[in-house]
């Protein structure tokens, strides 16, 4: 195999350029909707093709003097960070005895947590609702945690076991021949070996909670404990009229998540590439 | 960039926590003592004899919506007036009347009903009046003149078995807004001067065919076309009284003669840029920038007709009435829909209070400010249009909502729209017809055919 | 591992339980009493006339809800047929796509990092968001789509949501290209290979195409499962653009199962819960089957499932 070295070169090459064509796909399939909403939301007139002429501010003006984004924001923030962490600790633990033990029910610890999904929320939303009266819990974060924290362990639980299913037994070997009881091999060896692996998990639910408005609507009155889903909501009706302002309600109600994620992106990629160290 | 990123992260997750902190104590102090309290009304309970209190679910929750701050001006002015007598508590459901909506059959389902709730149309008296859980207005009405002076037609489109268990102060009014301008340019007669739908026909072929008009009308697969739909029904005799018999069968004549025509003399005829899928709101805009020559829309367009990015000059709008069969006569559509609904557990205390404020808002004073702050018709007939289109010096928004109003009002037919007189349901899939009509894929047979399908 | 005494044994089962309760109290608290009720509800009568009571069909009738589904209800055929296609076509594009994407990335080449946090982007924002940036972009008289085909061919009359065999694509169009998170998860189990497989396999002259043939793909088979699994379930879950887009029209053919159990149960003043459930437990079942036939095909060396 002398020439492999050149062989490999030559691939690279073509590689290269296909790498780049497709990376150049990814970033117009997924910009240009929004690429064109927000030039357009300087237009007079959305839509077409083509720069603003003359650049117009209203619609951002009259929404951030007229609504108060940063309430909605702050709540966003709580509930879905609060419900994020709740769900990941519930389904990590679940997710884990299901991968690696192996006990009577497993395949239906597995069948329930995938029948979740399929559940239509309106028949979620009616023993909720009650439950939630009964409670005194209407109109509280808490009501909306408690469901929020419920509702994406199908995704995470299989996110999440299908990393734990990736890590090799012998290391939970080695540990219990040390002499590390289970739960100290779980927290002390798999644990840190799967943090990538729960990353991911805890982002997907997070996302959706984030986004999530059915449940909030209908567990919530109060503007004052509204999430941003809500937002949208607020500018439909409101600026509907012109539709500059429309579109610059869809800019506002999109750009908290955008930079957030912005913000984020650093410590998800750290949590992401921390599995690779140890392989 | 990285450390910008940072910057923007800590000062969100700061303001996150600010916000966090400033909203918890005073939530807490209202939690505390009862449920979803807030400390004002509690406070107000604790000094004092045992006020009833009536917490009133609404759908006016927009911050910055005009009509929304005036609805909200009059609740709390309401609760502002008898705050001696009793606790009046208006809530804001965050997220479209479907919201108000969704909560009511919650509640249904759980055996119970809110005070009181203002449900914007959306119908929840079905399921309510079913369960029984909701009080008949009836008696009330009945017994006070000015009342059932107040809510107009809501005395005979919510009458169901003999009980009127909602009243909306408020009515759905839909004529038509023409572009005069371009009914000259194409030389067509204006709609106030047909008198028949011959006359709609003949004037639609002008304007199709003038190359100053790039369409007779925007439509879309529902709503606007639906206010055609109706209206032509209206126009004959066997059309109103298929709407005054309860829907059995589409298989009638007068329907099927109106599913030819806004077929044959509308849909088919405009361009599929101008036919909008059911939710579209581009028909409006296509009024709006001077494309098309009628826009059938209710009487409270009239607000869109003002500020300054407008393409069409306001002066060559004008609304006007559809046409009947019967010469000169005219059909206008006023639906009273669903609007306030009180729970029938409430004590006989809450109940006169509820009642209290349903009067109010049909009363003649807040009918007029419904009128001219809303910018809506409201249900009380009493109100004197003209008073407001000869009045040079009032805002051109409510002299326009006037004439239409006046028109709408004085038309010789009238009947409610398609979702209040038929049901959603129903109204969704006529609307589904529309595609089919448009492009001629299928007759009024099989269109009735398939629409008596759905209907059991 | 198999010759532990009782007493481990016991305090095996104990941190069994303990581990397994946290996500058991979830689905006992939210989701037991509605799986219970749905199967339950859909042998009954429970509409407008009966919110409070549901009542069961009786023996004779017990299946009406199912034999209306299938023989009567003209919109439950085709959002049981759409609801497959979108399957079927989330499992034929989107995934393929992923996979590609994550492959690609995974070479590190300069600008991966903004290139995934890019693809990342449309699956963060609400789909209400997406929903309504699409409707505007299907727009026929100021949206982008109609713009760019009106500049190939100015006279092509162009309404994509008001058409039955367009709205279908458009509404197809505004989810199925956007795989970030599938990308997101396949690369994070890349990361996870270790990197002395490659550099032997490059010893032995692979190149980077065959490396990741050999190599990578086999490896990732559990996690493009999941990536399977959760996508078509997306597609068979399709609600929040349909809802937006085209709300199942025109003329019913946009219906999607979930939007079809929307409107049958909350959306018709009907509020016919009984037969929108009778479609929920359609819809239960075909995403067990999915699930069950996804793990098979896929995960043949694990015991379970």
């Amino acid at each position: 195999m002398s020439k492999s070295k050149k062989t490999a070169r030559r691939h690279g090459a073509a590689g290269t350029i296909l790498c780049y064509l497709v990376m150049f796909i990814v970033l117009v399939v997924s910009l240009y909707p929004l690429i064109w909403v927000f030039i357009s939301s300087f237009k007079e007139v959305p839509g077409g093709l083509g720069l603003p002429h003359p650049w117009k501010f209203d619609g951002y003006i009259s929404i951030f003097t007229k609504l108060n984004i940063g309430a909605y924001f702050a709540n966003s923030l709580f509930i879905t960070t609060l419900s994020t962490a709740i769900s990941t600790v519930a389904v990590t633990m679940a997710a884990y005895v299901s991968a690696r033990m192996n006990f009577r029910g497993k395949g239906l610890v597995t069948l329930m947590f995938a029948s979740t999904l399929y559940v239509p929320s309106i028949s979620i939303s009616f023993p909720i609702y009650r439950m939630m009266s009964s409670f005194q819990l209407q109109d509280t974060r808490a009501a909306v945690i408690f469901v929020y924290s419920g509702l994406n362990i199908a995704i995470t639980y299989f996110v999440i076991r299908s990393y734990f299913l990736t890590i090799p037994r012998e290391m939970e070997e080695a540990a219990q021949i040390d002499g590390c009881g289970y739960s100290q091999t779980f927290w002390r060896i798999i644990f840190p070996l799967a943090k990538p692996g729960i990353a991911t998990g805890a982002i997907l639910a997070f996302l959706n909670n984030w986004n999530e408005f059915y449940f909030a609507s209908l567990l919530l009155t109060s503007k004052s404990k509204m999430t941003i889903p809500a937002l949208l909501g607020q500018f439909k009706g409101t600026y509907s009229m012109d539709r500059n302002g429309m579109f610059s309600a869809i800019v506002v109600s999109v750009l908290p998540t955008i930079l957030l994620f912005c913000a984020c992106s650093k410590v998800f990629i750290k949590s992401l590439t921390a599995g690779a160290v140890k392989g | 960039m990285k450390r910008m990123l940072a910057c923007i992260l800590s000062l969100m997750l700061a303001c996150g926590l600010l916000a966090g902190c400033q909203s918890k104590p005073a939530e807490e102090s209202g939690e505390s003592k009862d449920g979803t309290k807030p400390a004002a009304a509690a406070a107000e309970e604790k000094d004092g004899e045992e006020l009833p209190t009536i917490t009133f679910y609404h759908h006016y929750y927009q911050d910055d919506a005009v009509d929304a701050k005036a609805m909200r001006a009059l609740f709390d002015e309401f609760a502002e007036m008898h705050k001696d007598e009793f606790i009046f508590k208006p809530v804001p459901v965050e997220g479209d009347p479907e919201a108000v909506y969704n909560k009511c059959i919650q509640e249904i389902a759980s055996g119970s009903f809110p005070d009181i709730v203002e449900t914007g149309g959306w119908n929840v008296v079905p399921a309510a009046s079913e369960a029984g859980l909701i009080m008949d207005l009836k008696p009330y009405i009945d017994a006070d003149p000015d009342f059932k002076a107040g809510v107009g037609v809501n005395y005979d489109q919510n009458l169901v078995d003999g009980k009127i268990y909602t009243v909306r102060e408020q009515l759905e009014t839909m004529g038509f807004w023409y572009n005069e301008d371009l009914f000259n340019k194409a030389g067509a007669d204006t709609p106030d001067k047909w008198q028949t739908w011959d006359d709609f026909v003949a004037a639609f072929d002008k304007l199709k065919a003038s190359p100053d008009v790039k369409t007779p009308v925007s439509l879309n697969q529902g709503w606007p076309t639906n206010i055609m739909f109706m209206a032509h029904l209206l126009g004959t005799q066997e059309g109103r009284d298929f709407i005054d018999t309860p829907l059995t069968t589409f298989d009638n004549d007068a329907f099927k003669g109106t599913v030819d025509f806004v077929a044959e003399h509308a849909l088919s005829q405009i361009d599929t840029a101008y036919f909008g899928a059911a939710d579209s709101e581009s028909y409006r805009d296509d009024f709006l920038n001077g494309d098309a020559a009628m826009l059938f829309n209710g009487v409270w367009e009239a607000s869109s007709f003002v500020g300054d990015g407008l393409k069409i000059d306001p002066a060559v709008v004008k609304p006007a009435v559809f046409p009947t069969n019967e010469n000169g006569k005219h059909a206008a559509i006023m639906s009273a829909s669903c609007g306030y609904v009180i729970s029938d557990k409430l004590s006989d205390a809450q109940k006169e209070a509820a009642v209290a404020f349903v009067k109010y808002m049909c009363s003649p004073e807040v009918s007029e400010r419904i009128f001219t702050e809303v910018l809506a018709m409201p249900a009380y007939l009493g109100l004197d249009y003209d008073q407001y289109i000869n009045d040079e010096s009032a805002d051109p928004v409510v002299r326009k909502l006037a004439e239409a109003c006046k028109q709408c009002a004085q038309a010789d037919y009238q009947t409610c729209a398609m979702s209040s007189l038929w049901g959603s349901d129903v109204e969704m899939e006529i609307g589904g017809k529309y595609a089919a009509m448009h492009d001629g894929s299928k007759t009024a047979d099989q269109i009735v055919a398939e629409l008596d399908e759905t209907l059991n | 591992m198999l010759k532990t005494g009782k007493k481990k044994n016991w305090r095996r089962s104990l941190f069994i339980l303990a581990f397994l309760l946290p996500g058991m109290f979830l689905f006992f608290a939210i989701y037991a009493y509605p799986l219970v009720n749905i199967f339950g509800s859909s042998f009954c009568e429970w509409n407008y006339k009966n919110l409070l009571h549901p009542e069961f069909l009786g023996w004779n009738h017990i299946f009406d809800n199912f034999i209306r589904l299938f023989t009567k209800d003209t919109h439950f055929k085709t959002a049981l047929i759409n609801s497959l296609k979108w399957i079927g076509l989330t499992a034929v594009i989107q995934v393929p796509f992923s996979i590609l994407v994550a492959l690609v990335l995974s070479k590190k080449r300069k600008g991966w990092a903004l290139t995934r946090n890019v693809f990342l982007i449309p699956n963060i924002i609400s789909t209400a968001a997406i929903g309504l940036i699409f409707l505007n972009l299907y727009d026929p008289a100021n949206g982008l789509i109609t713009d760019l085909v009106h500049l190939v061919n100015p006279d092509l009359p162009l309404n994509i949501l008001a058409k039955p065999g367009t709205a279908f694509w458009g509404v197809t169009f505004s989810y199925i290209l956007f795989g970030g998170t599938n990308c997101l998860l396949l690369m994070s189990q890349i990361s996870a290979i270790p990197q002395e497989l490659y550099e032997a396999a490059r010893i032995d002259g692979a190149s980077d195409f065959q490396a990741d043939r050999r190599i990578t793909l086999p490896l990732l088979r559990p996690m493009i499962g999941t990536v399977l699994v959760l996508a078509c379930n997306y597609g068979l879950l399709l609600y929040n653009e349909l809802f937006l887009l085209t709300k199942g029209g025109p003329d019913g053919a946009t219906y999607s199962l979930s939007l079809y159990v929307y409107q049958t149960s909350m959306g018709s003043t009907k509020l016919n819960f009984a037969l929108g459930n009778a479609a929920g437990v359609i819809q239960v079942i075909i995403g067990l089957v999915l699930v069950i036939s996804i793990n098979k095909l896929l995960r043949t060396n694990e015991s379970d499932l």
